[in-house]
């Protein structure tokens, strides 16, 4: 990651927020490919969950549909 | 008055088009679908009038894509963060959700003015121009901005959708 110290100026507030939105949508995408690595390194859902401080419920929810119409199932670990 | 065919024709046209916009906001890392989906879910059916709209007005459905990714990296650059580069998401391959859908505030104005729209045949054919010219419209976010980067002509643009509207 670069410098976060370099801010949108104050006078931008219209920059400063889509800057959240698309670091929102960024992070997201990164969670997915990150459980996506984990699941093929052999993670359970309960490791997955205690490294994204979730629950195990709340990691599978948000990610075993996804995996699974993507032709990646696992089990229930 | 339309026919109940057509009703159910345009219905099942408006499903099909949500549940394409929702699996475009879960490639996108979005919880919610926001206009940007809804359009390229528009502009993602095959010889469809939304792509036939932005081709009036030279604009392709790549064009429109690589505008968004330029509006998020810019975005991302403002805070000293450059994109990195992940792998494409195959939007076929994402499950579509159960139950109601969900619209950022953005989606559902977006969306508003797409079944608000009057003048139209009722085609289904024709939903694809419908959010074209609802896009037309639009003077913030990230679908704005990204008509802006490509130069777009607004009511250029909403003449093109019309035309498409009254074509399909």
């Amino acid at each position: 990651m670069d410098d976060l110290s370099q801010l949108p100026s104050p006078d931008s507030p219209a920059e400063a927020l889509a800057a959240v939105v698309a670091l929102r949508r960024l992070a997201d995408r990164l969670e997915a490919e990150a459980v996506d690595h984990a699941i093929a390194g052999g993670w359970s859902w309960q490791q997955i969950a205690d490294a994204l401080d979730i629950t195990r419920q709340g990691a599978h929810k948000r990610h075993a549909a996804r995996r699974r119409a993507a032709g990646r199932p696992e089990e229930d670990r | 008055m339309r026919g109940i065919f057509s009703i159910a024709g345009r219905m099942r046209a408006v499903n099909a088009l949500l549940l394409a916009a929702e699996a475009h906001a879960t490639a996108d890392g979005a919880d919610e679908t926001a206009a940007e989906h809804i359009v390229l879910a528009a502009l993602d059916i095959p010889g469809g009038s939304a792509a036939a709209a932005f081709a009036r007005v030279g604009i392709g459905t790549e064009d429109f894509r690589s505008a968004l990714a330029a509006h998020h990296a810019a975005a991302l650059s403002a805070v000293g963060i450059t994109a990195p580069d992940l792998p494409p998401v195959d939007v076929s391959e994402i499950p579509t959700r159960q139950g109601r859908y969900r619209m950022s505030p953005g989606g559902r104005r977006l969306f508003e003015r797409v079944v608000g729209s009057r003048g139209d045949s009722g085609s289904p054919a024709a939903l694809g121009a419908m959010v074209v010219l609802a896009l037309a419209d639009e003077r913030s976010g990230a679908a704005a901005d990204a008509l802006d980067r490509l130069g777009v002509d607004r009511e250029a643009l909403a003449v093109a959708a019309r035309a498409e509207i009254a074509a399909a």
